[in-house]
């Protein structure tokens, strides 16, 4: 019960996050390797 | 893709590619939404895993048996309030919720999912710690 809340709000977040969650599986086929949580953020938000 | 120890031993093709990228994504989104740190992510095969996001900080490394053992500490007695754990409840939910981000993320935008290196079941799982 308690795992199936936290999936909802995982499927949750990741619709409301979608854009990103594209830009960010592009940057991996691309890049394959991403090093920095600066670099991941700063993909998130699509700068 | 994988052999049953964890070796892969075949060419990934880009539409398998793209399935770990939508993984790997999903883990990392969901993270630094939920304020936890990551310091890289990759869809390389490394160590048995065919992509992976990791964090600088080794005490943040998170296994299922971690967040059970949290847990565990976690739960209030009878008649115990839950607001001296509140915080430590919360990050025990963005972990977990992290960590089921990945596959949701592979089943919401790809429409499949990974089939696990080593299928789990109810019978092979191990008793919760006492």
């Amino acid at each position: 019960m308690y795992i199936e809340f936290c999936r909802t709000e995982a499927i949750a977040l990741l619709r409301d996050h979608a854009v990103a969650v594209h830009r960010l599986a592009d940057a991996l086929i691309k890049h394959r390797t991403i090093i920095g949580g600066d670099v991941i953020d700063a993909i998130i938000k699509g700068v | 893709m994988a052999a049953a120890g964890g070796e892969f031993t075949g060419r990934r093709s880009f539409t398998f590619d793209e399935r770990v990228a939508y993984h790997e994504a999903g883990h990392a989104l969901a993270s630094r939404v939920c304020y936890l740190p990551i310091a890289g992510a990759s869809i390389l095969f490394t160590n048995g895993h065919h992509g992976a996001v990791w964090s600088d900080d080794r005490s943040d490394t998170v296994e299922t048996s971690d967040i059970v053992a949290e847990l565990r500490r976690l739960m209030p007695g009878p008649f115990e309030g839950r607001d001296a754990v509140a915080v430590d409840l919360l990050d025990c939910q963005d972990h977990i919720v992290s960590l089921l981000a990945g596959r949701e993320s592979e089943l919401l935008f790809t429409g499949q999912a990974l089939e696990r290196h080593r299928p789990r079941s109810r019978r092979g799982a191990r008793p919760l710690p006492s």
